[in-house]
Parts: C-alpha cells; sequence; structure tokens
C-alpha cells in the first residue's frame, strides 16, 4: 500500500490534464456544435474519472502512511474525493443534463480541482507555497503583517510576540482563537492571553508551576485534559522549557530576551532559534558599475565583492598612510554597497571616520593598530548593520564604553591591546553577555 | 617565428600587448615607490572575489610531516591497554610488507584527558592547546591512500598521489589572488630538511608559475639576496632591473608561449616589491616581548616552530592567502613517548599562541587553521630490529586532524575511529573531500575552479568529491 501511495503524485496530474482538456473540448463544442466533439468530451472526461479515482485511492494510501496531518490534508482528501466522485457522476449522467447543468457540473467540478490542487500544493510545498517566490507587493497583500520581524540579535528578541506567540500560531491556534475558542481561550493575541479560559486566568502568580497553562502542558500525555490534546502535534521540550521561563518572569507582554534574565539552557535554545539575521542576506543594492571598482583600483584602494555575483563590496585599506578625505570621497562613489573597511594599520584619523554614517550598510569596520582615539566610536551609532569592529592597538579606553554600548547590532568587538581596564571590559561584559571579545575564557 | 612587425598574426599581437602592459605595469612601479600593500595593476595574482561569500579568507596549514599518530594526540584509545604487546600475525596481499608479518599491539605512553568547556580529547604533553580546545574542530574520519611518505605528501598537499600537480596554496593563489600583491599569496615555511618529496610539495604543476610556493627559509635570512649587494644603489639596482625585463621582453617576443618566462618576469617585479615590504614582516624581533613569550619564541623547545607560527601571522595580517608551516619528524616508528613527547611539546605553545593572538586581534574569524600530517599512525607496530619497538607503523585508514577558525564548528569531535583506531568508521570522507571542503571555506568551486591541462579541465580534487558538511559551522 505504502507503495501505490508513492504513486500519487504521479498519478494525481493525469485527471487534471484530461478535466481541463474535457473542459476546453466542451468550450469548443459550445462554439461549433459537432457530435465527434460530443463524443470527444465524453471519452476524456470517462478517462479523467478513471484516472482521479485511481489518484484519490493512492492518495488515501499515502496518507496512512502518515507524515501529513491536520486541516490541509482534510481539505485536499475531501475535495480530491470529490473530484472523483463528481467527476464519475458527470460522464454517467452528462447526457441527461440539460446544457445548463452540463455547466454548473463543469463549475463543481473544476472548482473541487483548484481546491485539491491547491491544499495538495500546500502539503507537499509548504503553506507558502504559491507566495513564496511572488514580487513583494503580492506577498505583502496576502501574508499578514505580524510575521516574525527583522530581528538582529538574540537579546532585541520580542519575548512574547517573537518566542510565544510563533509557538502557540503552530502548536495552539487551531483550536484556540478568535472563531473557536475551545474551553473559552483564545490564543491567538496579548489581550486575550490575559483574559484566559473558562477556568480563569492562565497564569498563577502565587504558584507558577500550578498556573492553568503549566498545568495542562505538564499532564502527562494521556490525560484528557493534557495541551495540545494527545493526537495533536505536541510542544517539544525546548518550547516548553521557553513558555516555563516565560511565565517565570511574571508572563509579560511587553518585554524582550535581553530584559529578563535567562540561564544557560534557554541562552542556548534561543541562539539555535533566533540565529541573528544575516545583514549580508538582508541588504539589497544594486551592483556598482565596473568603472567604479577599477577607479578604487586605480587610487589604491584594493575592492571587491563579496562573491562573484554580490553587488556588496570589500574594501581594503590595510596599510596605507594616506587617507586623505579625497579617498573616502571617492568611496561614497559605492557608499550602499560597501559592508566591509578595512584600515588596519592605516593613516585614518577620528576626522575621517565623521564620515562614515555615509556608509549605512557597513557591517564590518577594521581600524585596529590606528591613531584613533575616545570620540571615533560615537561616529558609528547610526551604522545599523554594524556587527564587527576590530579597534585592538588603539588608545580607545573607558571612556567609550557608553558609545560602544550603544552599538547594539555589534556582535564582535575587539579590544586587545586598547587602554581599556579589566573593570571596563567587566561591565562591558556584564551589558552585552553575547558580545564576542576575542579573549579565551 | 617572425619578429617583422608588419607580419603579426593575432596570436602575437595578443602576446605582445600582454607583454607591452606588463611594461607599463613594472615602469610605473618602478617609478613610484610606494610602501603600502596596494593593488594597482591587475596581475595574475590581483584579488578576485570567491564564487561565494566566503567562511575563510587565510589560510595556515600547519603540516605535521612523517604521520603524527592521532592515537597518541587527540584520539586516545584506552582500550589498547588491555592488547598492549599482545602478538598476533598479519598476512595477505592487501596489507603492506610494513603491516604484515609479526605483530603486536602498543598502547598509547601517554594518558589523556578530557578538556574546554566541549571536553575534547587531548594527551597529556598538550598543555597550552588545552586553553584553546573550544576553538578547534577535531575531525576522525579522513582517510588517506598511501602508505609512503613522498605520495602521501604529494596527496594531500597537491592532491595527486604523484606529485607534479599544483599545490592547495597554489589553487586557492589561483582563484582568489592575493590581497598584498607585494608579497607571494603562498609562502611556506619548511623545516631545515625539505618534506619528503621536496619542493614538489608547494609546486604551481600546471597552472602559471605565478601560483607557486615561496619557502621562507627557517635559518638566517628567510630570503636569500633579499638586499642588493653593498655598493649597488637603489638607483643602479632600478637600471639594471630595466635591462634584464627588457632582454627579458626581447626573448619573450621569440617564445610568446613560454609560461615560465613570464612568471620570471613577474617575479622579478614581485621581488622588487618585496625588497620594500618583506624586511618589516619577516622580523619578528620587532614583536613585543609578551607575544614572543605567547608563541615560546625564545625558548629552546618551542623557539624554532614559534617563530614560524609568529611568521605565519605576521603574513596573513598583511595578506598573504596561504601559509604553510611544516614541523618535521612525526615518523614514530620506535620511541614514540621520547619522540612525539617532544614534537608535542615543540607545537603546543605555539600552536596554541597563535590561536590566542589571532583571536584577540579579531583574525581567527577568517583564517583558517588546519592541523594534519600526510597519514595516521597504526594501533599495532612490527617487529624492529629483532625485538619490541614502542612506535607505529604508517595507517592511511585511520589519522587525526584538526580545524580552527574560517568557518568550521568550534568545541566538536566530527567522525570517529574503531576501538582501536585502526580505521575511520564515521563520517568517512577521502582526502580530496578535506580539499573540496577547503575550497568550499574559501568560497570555490572545487569543480569550477578549473585549469584546462593536457587535454582536460583538470581540478584539485582530481575528478569531484563531496563537502564535509558535518565540520562546517
Ligand atoms: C486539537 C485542539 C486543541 C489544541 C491544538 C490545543 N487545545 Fe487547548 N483545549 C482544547 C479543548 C477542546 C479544550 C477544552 C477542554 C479542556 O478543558 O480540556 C482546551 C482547553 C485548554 C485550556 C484550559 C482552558 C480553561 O480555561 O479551562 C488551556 C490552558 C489550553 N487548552 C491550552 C492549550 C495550549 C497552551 C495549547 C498549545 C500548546 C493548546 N491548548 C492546544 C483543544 C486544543
Amino acid at each position: 500500500m505504502d507503495f501505490l501511495g508513492a504513486f500519487h503524485p504521479l498519478v494525481l496530474h493525469v485527471p487534471i490534464g484530461a478535466l481541463i482538456a474535457a473542459f476546453l473540448l466542451e468550450m469548443v463544442h459550445y462554439f461549433r456544435k459537432s457530435q465527434a466533439l460530443d463524443q470527444s468530451v465524453k471519452i476524456v472526461l470517462g478517462f479523467s474519472a478513471f484516472t482521479a479515482i485511481i489518484a484519490a485511492i493512492f492518495g488515501i494510501f499515502l496518507s496512512q502512511k502518515g507524515g501529513y496531518q491536520g486541516l490541509t490534508l482534510q481539505i485536499h482528501q475531501w475535495s480530491g474525493i470529490g473530484v472523483a466522485v463528481l467527476s464519475t457522476m458527470f460522464f454517467f449522467l452528462k447526457s441527461r443534463l440539460n446544457s445548463q447543468s452540463v455547466w454548473v457540473a463543469w463549475g463543481l467540478n473544476l472548482t473541487f480541482l483548484t481546491i485539491a490542487g491547491h491544499f495538495g500544493g500546500s502539503l507537499t510545498h509548504g503553506e507558502d507555497f504559491l507566495l513564496k517566490d511572488a514580487p513583494d507587493f503580492i506577498k505583502e497583500t496576502f501574508t499578514s503583517q505580524n510575521g516574525s520581524p527583522l530581528f538582529i540579535h538574540p537579546d532585541s528578541v520580542d519575548v512574547f510576540l517573537d518566542i510565544i506567540q510563533p509557538i502557540a500560531r503552530e502548536k495552539c491556534n487551531s483550536c484556540h482563537n478568535t472563531n473557536k475558542k475551545q474551553g473559552s481561550l483564545d490564543l491567538s493575541e496579548a489581550s486575550t492571553w490575559k483574559k484566559g479560559g473558562k477556568s480563569g486566568e492562565l497564569f498563577d502568580p502565587e504558584n507558577t508551576m500550578q498556573s492553568l497553562l503549566l498545568h495542562r502542558i505538564f499532564l502527562p500525555l494521556d490525560h484528557e485534559e493534557h495541551m495540545p490534546p494527545k493526537g495533536q502535534e505536541q510542544l517539544i521540550p525546548s518550547e516548553v522549557a521557553l513558555i516555563e521561563w516565560w511565565l517565570e518572569h511574571g508572563m509579560p507582554f511587553d518585554k524582550k530576551v535581553s530584559d529578563l534574565q535567562s540561564n544557560s539552557r534557554i541562552v542556548q535554545i534561543l541562539n539555535s532559534n533566533f540565529r541573528p539575521l544575516d545583514p549580508y542576506q538582508v541588504i539589497t543594492v544594486d551592483p556598482v558599475d565596473q568603472s567604479i571598482l577599477d577607479e578604487f583600483r586605480a587610487n589604491g584602494i584594493t575592492a571587491l565583492t563579496i562573491s562573484r555575483k554580490s553587488p556588496l563590496i570589500e574594501i581594503r585599506l590595510a596599510g596605507v598612510d594616506t587617507i586623505g578625505s579625497d579617498k573616502i570621497e571617492l568611496l561614497k562613489k559605492a557608499r550602499d554597497q560597501i559592508v566591509k573597511i578595512d584600515f588596519q594599520a592605516s593613516g585614518i584619523t577620528n576626522d575621517h571616520l565623521k564620515e562614515i554614517a555615509s556608509f549605512p550598510n557597513l557591517i564590518h569596520l577594521s581600524l585596529q593598530q590606528t591613531n584613533i582615539s575616545n570620540g571615533a566610536i560615537l561616529n558609528l551609532k547610526d551604522l545599523k548593520y554594524l556587527q564587527h569592529l576590530n579597534v585592538h592597538s588603539t588608545s580607545i579606553s573607558d571612556e567609550s564604553i557608553a558609545d560602544l554600548m550603544a552599538l547594539d547590532k555589534l556582535r564582535s568587538l575587539y579590544l586587545w591591546n586598547t587602554n581599556f581596564s579589566s573593570e571596563g571590559i567587566e561591565k562591558l561584559k556584564l551589558a552585552r553577555p553575547n558580545l564576542e571579545l576575542g579573549e579565551l575564557n | 617565428m617572425s619578429t617583422d612587425h608588419t607580419n603579426w598574426n593575432r596570436r602575437d599581437f595578443l602576446y605582445g600587448l600582454g607583454s607591452s602592459i606588463g611594461a607599463v605595469a613594472l615602469s610605473s612601479l618602478l617609478a613610484c615607490e610606494r610602501k603600502t600593500g596596494q593593488l594597482v595593476s591587475k596581475g595574475p595574482l590581483s584579488p578576485s572575489a570567491p564564487m561565494v561569500r566566503a567562511r575563510a579568507k587565510y589560510c595556515i596549514f600547519l603540516t605535521m610531516e612523517g604521520g603524527p599518530s592521532h592515537i597518541d594526540t587527540f584520539d586516545p584509545k584506552p582500550q589498547l591497554d588491555k592488547y598492549h604487546l599482545t602478538k598476533f600475525q598479519r598476512q595477505g596481499e592487501k596489507f603492506s610488507a610494513m603491516s604484515s608479518g609479526d605483530r603486536y599491539f602498543v598502547r598509547s605512553p601517554f594518558s589523556s584527558r578530557k578538556v574546554g568547556k566541549s571536553g575534547v580529547d587531548m594527551s597529556e604533553p598538550f598543555v597550552h592547546l588545552a586553553d584553546v580546545a573550544d576553538e578547534i574542530c577535531f575531525y576522525r574520519g579522513c582517510q588517506a591512500e598511501s602508505v609512503n611518505h613522498p605520495t602521501a605528501m604529494y596527496h594531500i598537499n597537491t592532491g595527486n598521489r604523484f606529485g607534479g600537480e599544483p599545490a592547495l596554496g597554489s589553487w586557492i593563489s589561483y582563484g582568489l589572488g592575493t590581497m598584498n600583491e607585494n608579497l607571494p599569496a603562498f609562502v611556506v615555511l619548511p623545516e631545515v630538511a625539505y618534506p619528503q618529496g621536496g619542493p614538489g610539495n608547494w609546486s604551481n604543476g600546471f597552472l602559471p608559475a605565478h601560483y607557486q610556493g615561496t619557502p621562507l627559509r627557517p635559518e638566517g635570512s628567510p630570503i636569500l639576496n633579499i638586499n642588493p649587494p653593498p655598493g649597488v644603489s637603489r638607483y643602479h639596482q632600478e637600471e639594471s632591473l630595466e635591462l634584464l625585463q627588457r632582454l627579458n621582453r626581447e626573448h619573450q617576443k621569440m617564445h610568446p608561449y613560454h609560461d615560465e618566462l613570464s612568471a620570471r618576469i613577474e617575479n622579478y617585479e614581485l621581488a622588487y616589491r618585496m625588497q620594500m615590504e618583506v624586511p618589516d614582516v619577516i622580523d619578528i624581533e620587532g614583536e613585543d616581548e609578551k607575544t614572543k613569550e605567547l608563541y615560546g619564541v625564545g625558548q629552546a623547545e618551542t623557539d624554532v616552530f614559534g617563530r614560524k607560527c609568529l611568521l605565519a601571522r605576521k603574513l596573513v595580517e598583511q595578506g598573504v592567502r596561504f601559509v604553510q608551516v611544516y614541523s618535521g619528524g612525526w615518523d614514530s616508528h620506535d620511541f614514540l613517548e621520547r619522540a612525539h613527547g617532544n614534537l608535542i611539546t615543540s607545537i603546543d605553545k605555539p600552536i596554541a599562541g597563535l590561536i590566542k593572538d589571532l583571536k584577540r586581534r579579531g583574525m581567527l574569524d577568517e583564517t583558517l587553521i588546519i592541523w594534519s600530517g600526510e597519514f595516521g599512525r597504526t594501533a599495532d607496530n612490527g617487529v624492529r630490529e629483532n625485538g619490541v619497538a614502542y612506535g607505529r607503523d604508517h595507517n592511511p585508514d585511520a589519522m587525526g586532524m584538526w580545524f580552527a577558525g574560517g568557518g568550521v564548528k568550534a568545541g566538536h569531535i566530527i567522525g570517529a575511529t574503531d576501538e582501536l583506531g585502526q580505521e575511520a568508521i564515521e563520517i568517512v570522507h577521502p582526502l580530496r573531500d578535506l580539499h573540496v571542503t577547503l575550497l568550499h571555506l574559501f568560497g570555490l568551486d572545487d569543480n569550477k575552479l578549473t585549469y584546462f591541462h593536457g587535454g582536460r579541465h583538470k581540478q584539485l580534487s582530481q575528478f569531484g568529491g563531496q563537502v564535509i558538511k558535518e565540520v562546517i559551522a
């Protein structure tokens, strides 16, 4: 049976094609009545009915094998069976229908075909298969706006909106939503979470572990009150841990991860689920003209795109003693494309860095072994993608702490051999525990 | 071949164009003495973008020549204690002379412990490396194919056991160029005695000669004749170089397809530029004392390898793509405890220092460090000089290697060998997959990085391979 089931995706295309072909013939027949055409419509219709039955049977085999479940499958299954039944009936009854009912029958048949086809596609290619590659404006019209936002760092993740709500969307909202409130509970937005269900509020500040929400989740799977009910897709341990962590902090609805205290397990879960968004994939710009790169080169600036297809550019000015403002001006010709500048051991000064905000997409900035000093960091505050900053072997000191902390997208910061005090470093570590500081243990 | 200029055919014209552009480049270089490592001309070593975004931009390949024992370093086999000196016989066509006959198992002279937060294994003599254990990705699944040193060396270095093909560093410089045109893209730091197989281990093979590895001497002046002899001024040197280049180019006109000649012209240009850049880079005395101490420079056991590691860092910092650092003498057929023990001590602190230094300078992210020999060693030994010797034979079926930095999974052990360490049994890959993985980390696709030679498009892996996905972060 499993073997036959595997043929479902193959077989199903036959009735789809045949049914549409029959319909087209019918249209031609409508304009150009002919006995022969009517006959061919019947033959093709008969053929599609027959193959639709086979496709439906194979489909049922496939669904028995498991791996697919939920409403999508239900709709697909019944609309698919519908196609088989309808087209069979249509085939046998067609000669007895008057011309108007023939068109109604066609409409019904094709509607079922479309529904079955669409949900079948959703099953194999994912819910958003149609829109995945659609242009953005179409996507915006069709998908909800409260989808997960772009976050750069796990610390800036909103605990309710980005962590709890997506879990609920996947595992609870099918039964607990605005339309279908099982147990009078709607888990679709903050206000309804706060309201609770027929037994009261979800969170009990007196006894967190006995809170209605956790109680239902922790009940044994076989218990009839266990949530999600047996047979439904269950919460995985890391999801349970996140919900528990959220309740331990009083079930807040307006907090970021950095506002709550996390233990190592939570940090680990968050880091693996919320990979900091890769700015290299987010920044979309047009490539610069090759002539600009040539001009850079002619002026002693090494410029390379980060890959042969990418428009993003890396600049190397390492070791260049004379960084005049003319060089910086020149670089501005690719201001949106430049994502990395290496000024290592160059003649860069604080003054030049005043211009650095002109490169809004800078991700990586190397200023090590230069004469820059404390005022320099302030200039970086508007770089919204800046993830890596290297200032080792400069005179930067504790004075820059506040400016550095303001760089909230920063993921690595190299401070070796600067004038930072160890207290200064400790302070920074405390404020930004996930910041890579290039030290070992 | 006609030198009558009115009778140029298309080829002559194109080659002529090439050499005249070269001349312009040289004279412009001679004209302006630029102290910086910046690129102006677009030569064969000019940097080019990787095929896809790269995880690694630079590589330091720590090559342990002779075949270090995985069992006595990073892949301990406590089961061997049980079988220590148990005798057995191995016969059969499949086995080399080295691995057949009367044999006995040999336990490791070193105990081992788990280190770092990730709890990876290291034998006792590794003291400093334990500090950086969480930066390292140990890979136990690799298999070599050759039991002999020279062929195995060629294999790991060039992808081909017979030698004569381009080395890893040559392929990478061919694919990506150098970030600093005043230095070679591929530098080798050998031992005083070159490894088995000699300079073929860093040959450019069939690639244009610009891509060959440049060895720096481990003793005395790292590059011979880098400074003009006394009495020759910079001006004199320029004049004579110009003359030499002019003669070379005349000669080249008659041999337009002579790739070595054009490499020679290029090399003179490079050498001239290197005179300005190199003395600074290779002078490790200028480093502060603490840094030298970090690498073990100045301490008897670690000085030699420490200097090389420090130099490797300096070269990478200046934009050299690929630095290969050799440590020799790992071929311990006997006196395992003393031989391996001393060697481990000689590399332990320098390598730990290198990783720490790269890390604090923010260079580790883009620098891939590889530690490997040409093969691993057996759990057993043959009867030597009619007696028991505490050593191990060559073993291509299991070896130890590790990676750090540039896009690999830090603090992990990937793959496994069997309970005695005789054969890789999990996540097993041949050496060519290591090569494919290496190129992949550099944003290069082994199947696309090809060079037409001998009638076909040749590639590092010879005929394709797989990326070892498990080691990639
Ligand atoms: C298949 C449908 C279904 C899914 C999925 C589901 N529930 Fe329920 N849930 C119910 C039903 C039915 C009830 C009411 C019967 C009961 O009390 O057990 C209920 C009741 C509850 C209650 C008690 C409400 C009250 O006030 O008595 C809580 C709390 C709850 N669910 C939480 C969840 C959570 C959290 C999830 C997701 C992790 C979830 N449920 C998923 C069907 C579901």
